[in-house]
């Protein structure tokens, strides 16, 4: 366990005082002023809009965060050969992958939390700015938004994790990540169109077979995009966040065991 | 009991592409005993750090057996026994030097208490308290070589093993780390460090082993079997010419 | 020197001949929703924002510069909002300035009509859009009873304005067109919060209780000399109003054949269309 906790703690110290994330932050705040001035481009549902262009400032800084960072603190240990001061102490592999995913994850939370604070401000002001007695808006569900974000970049962060204790280069690690960010936003709305059997379209058995493979396989990350929900106001039911939270607990805890298990059989010439 | 054994290690890298086979060791059967100082020498290549890396894990045999304190190098709890200090040691840029050592003492179990001490007195000894909460990566290369000796006895392990701790130190450095492995020895530390300055080998250690082209071809107690008059290097030369020169 | 004097004549030329391009290019390809909402991946929200903000900047920008609405302007128009509400159907905007545009200017009825029914099955909380579809039906479809059908529709939703079942009511028994669109109109103007887009709704207000006016005329004209005025000075002429009124939109009102009154202007301004005349606001031009 103290290895887990040791690994995590200085995963996390060593990515927030990275140089990028500061960037990174600060294109989010400038991203948050900007929101202000462009709901003065629409008409009456300004809320919404400033919930729209917050909410997506956060995903992509926290997308941004963790390809980048992500791929910084965990494929380039093994590239810069600063996993040397780590595997050599009593802490096995998967402590190892263990370790790095935890403090990757205190990392995306500590962010979002911050980032998501500040990124209320806008909206707030936009709030103020006009009163729109047909909008919805609900901080709950906006709140649950963020959770849900985290969610999500922990899971990629998951995959980084995977595809590291796989490859050798971190540049390869970064571009499966971000095929599989790709790929894993689209899945479900490709596998809608093969469900919806539409007229005058004939779909291949192989072509289904794959859609359906990457379906299962591939990450559902559309399932934690509540914006439209959050910006609009529409409340998510219980029973979704629930069943969505196991998904992603059982997800991310396979992707996780599976770079464990690669990790265990890999050397370190 | 040794507590290092050896026996018939060998490793055999694969290059992917090729599939070219490369014999790093080949059969390398040693032991090193407790509360000794063990040199391990070599020209460059020839399976030092190779060696150090099986014993560490960080690599397998390709077949032989290794066990430290009769325990199998798989087993994690053999590292808390051990204090590395890799060949050129890199280090997360942004942490400080308090925190790496905390970090190596966490992850040894130690508590709180016990890895605040410890700090304090390695970062003295080190002459590392001035820099102590500043970033790695503003360390120089001896400051950097310092903050590894510190974190490979921070948990005060049994074991020191060392690949080649003098590199690109100047020669108040080597000196200083060559008083601390004396210190090492005082203390009953049992110190295994590979290198290629002869010099330093023959001042300070009680037995050496001679590896050449991945092959053991000599082990010297170094007080007693030196032939008088001969030192270390004209017995290295004449097994380096013996083994028929060196690989590439 | 001479250099920064040469940008200084190029560049109104130059920003001059930019803009055939650039409407172009804010035209540019409207790809299917399906395409879109896909290569959208999570950023659909703001891809309706831009997709939006993209429209309401097209329309309100070619209301600057001399230059003909045609037939295609709307049609991009109407596809940009599609995809837009498709991409997050939850959003307020397209839904009302599609109403606007197409109604008032354009006059394209059933295309606005697609875009409020859409945008009620989405919006189930919010009883504008089933009072404007109402109001479309009843004053440019003519279909009484299908707009008194979405007004008690609205009636249900939340925050509905308590005069609507007895506005439903009226519709229902088919009494004065005009009265019962003065009636709607005040609804309007009174739920409206933008000071330009209220101006629009208070002018036509203004004509049409003037048309209200004349319509009463007629109606004491008629019962007085038992036939239809021939004409509108004939209402003068019998005293029965002091003069004609204006029509606030520029044109005349006069008196069709049947005694129903109209006016030159068809309550749409004579000059081209600008923000201000159509009664909706495309930004804050």
């Amino acid at each position: 366990m103290n290895g887990i906790i040791s690994l995590a703690s200085i995963t996390y110290k060593e990515g927030i005082r990275n140089r990028a994330l500061f960037g990174i932050f600060i294109m989010a705040l400038l991203a948050f002023a900007l929101t202000v001035i462009l709901t003065s481009l629409f008409m009456r549902d300004i809320v919404r809009v400033a919930a729209s262009l917050s909410l997506t400032t956060i995903a992509f800084s926290g997308l941004l965060m963790v390809i980048f960072i992500g791929t910084n603190l965990v494929a380039k240990d093994i590239d810069k050969r600063t996993i040397y001061m780590v595997i050599s102490r009593p802490i096995s592999r998967a402590e190892y992958i263990v370790g790095k995913f935890l403090g990757l994850c205190l990392l995306i939370i500590v962010s979002i939390m911050f980032l998501g604070i500040v990124s209320s401000i806008p909206v707030l002001i936009a709030g103020q700015t006009y009163h729109n007695p047909q909008s919805i808006f609900s901080w709950g569900i906006y709140f649950t938004a963020l959770v849900f974000i985290a969610l999500k970049l922990m899971l990629i962060a998951g995959v980084i994790i995977f595809w590291s204790s796989i490859t050798s280069t971190s540049f390869i690690s970064l571009i499966l990540t971000i095929s599989v960010y790709i790929i894993g936003s689209t899945n479900e709305v490709v596998k809608g169109f093969l469900d919806m059997k539409m007229e005058g379209v004939t779909i291949s058995p192989l072509t289904s077979a794959i859609i359906k493979f990457v379906y299962y396989i591939f990450p559902n990350l559309s399932a934690f995009d509540l914006k439209v929900q959050a910006a609009n106001g529409l409340s998510v039911s219980v029973g979704y966040i629930a069943w969505t939270l196991a998904y992603w607990l059982i997800y991310t805890a396979i992707i996780v065991s599976a770079g464990a298990l690669v990790m265990e059989r890999r050397e370190f010439p | 009991m040794p507590l290092i054994e050896m026996d018939s290690l060998s490793k055999v890298f694969t290059k992917d592409f090729t599939k070219k086979k490369v014999c790093a060791l080949n059969s390398l059967t040693l032991e090193v005993l407790e509360g000794e100082v063990f040199g391990f020498l070599g020209p460059n290549g020839a399976g030092k750090s190779t060696t150090i890396k099986l014993l560490l894990h960080l690599i397998r045999p390709t077949s032989g057996r290794l066990s430290i304190d009769g325990k199998a190098a798989n087993d994690k709890n053999v590292r808390r026994m051990i204090g590395y200090l890799p060949e050129n040691p890199y280090f997360y840029d942004h942490l400080s030097a308090k925190e790496l050592l905390w970090f190596g003492g966490k992850s040894c179990d130690l508590n709180h208490d016990s890895i605040l001490q410890r700090t304090d007195t390695l970062l003295q000894m080190f002459d590392l308290t001035d820099a102590e909460n500043r970033p790695l990566r503003s360390y120089s290369k001896g400051m950097v070589q310092r903050a590894g000796l510190a974190l490979a006895l921070i948990h005060d392990p049994k074991i020191l093993i060392l690949d080649e701790p003098m590199s690109g130190l100047d020669p108040m450095g080597r000196k200083k780390v060559f008083d601390l492995i004396l210190r090492l020895k005082e203390e009953g530390k049992t110190v295994f460090f590979s290198s290629h300055i002869l010099h330093d080998i023959e001042r300070l250690c009680d037995r050496a082993a001679i590896l050449i082209n991945g092959s053991l071809v000599r082990s010297i107690h170094v007080k007693k079997d030196l032939p008088s008059g001969k030192t270390l290097e004209e017995v290295f030369f004449e097994e380096v010419s013996r083994s028929g020169g060196l690989r590439e | 020197m001479i250099l920064m004097a040469g940008y200084a004549l190029v560049f109104p030329s130059f920003e001059k001949s930019r803009y055939p391009v650039k409407e172009a290019q804010a035209r540019g390809l409207i790809l299917p929703p399906p395409v879109v909402k896909l290569l959208a991946l999570e950023f659909k929200t703001i891809t309706a924002d831009f997709l939006f903000a993209r429209a309401s900047q097209y329309y309100g920008g070619k209301s600057f510069r001399p230059g003909v609405w045609t037939k295609s302007d709307y049609v991009w128009l109407y596809n940009n909002l599609l995809v837009t509400t498709e991409l997050d159907p939850y959003f307020q905007d397209p839904y009302y300035f599609g109403n606007a545009i197409f109604t008032w200017g354009a006059g394209a009825i059933n295309d606005a009509d697609v875009l409020l029914e859409k945008g009620m099955i989405a919006r189930t909380w919010d009883w504008q859009l089933p009072f404007f579809l109402g109001f479309n039906k009843f004053y440019f479809l003519h279909d009484t009873k299908g707009g008194a059908d979405d007004l008690l529709i609205a009636a249900k939703r939340p925050g509905a304005w308590v005069g609507l079942p007895m506005l439903a009511a009226r519709l229902y028994s088919n009494a004065g067109r005009t009265e019962n669109a003065i009636d709607f109109l005040e609804i309007f103007s009174r739920n409206e919060n933008n000071a330009k887009i209220k101006v629009n709704y208070e002018i036509r207000l203004d004509a049409l209780r003037r048309i209200l006016d004349i319509e009463k005329a007629v109606s004491r004209y008629k019962l007085k000399m038992k036939k239809l005025p021939k004409d509108i000075h004939a209402l003068v002429k019998s005293g029965i109003l002091a003069e004609i009124p204006k029509d606030p939109y520029g044109g005349q009102f006069y008196l069709d054949k049947d005694g129903s009154v109209k006016t030159t202007s068809k309550l749409v301004p004579l000059r081209p269309i600008t923000t201000n005349d159509s009664g909706i606001n495309a930004g804050n031009r």
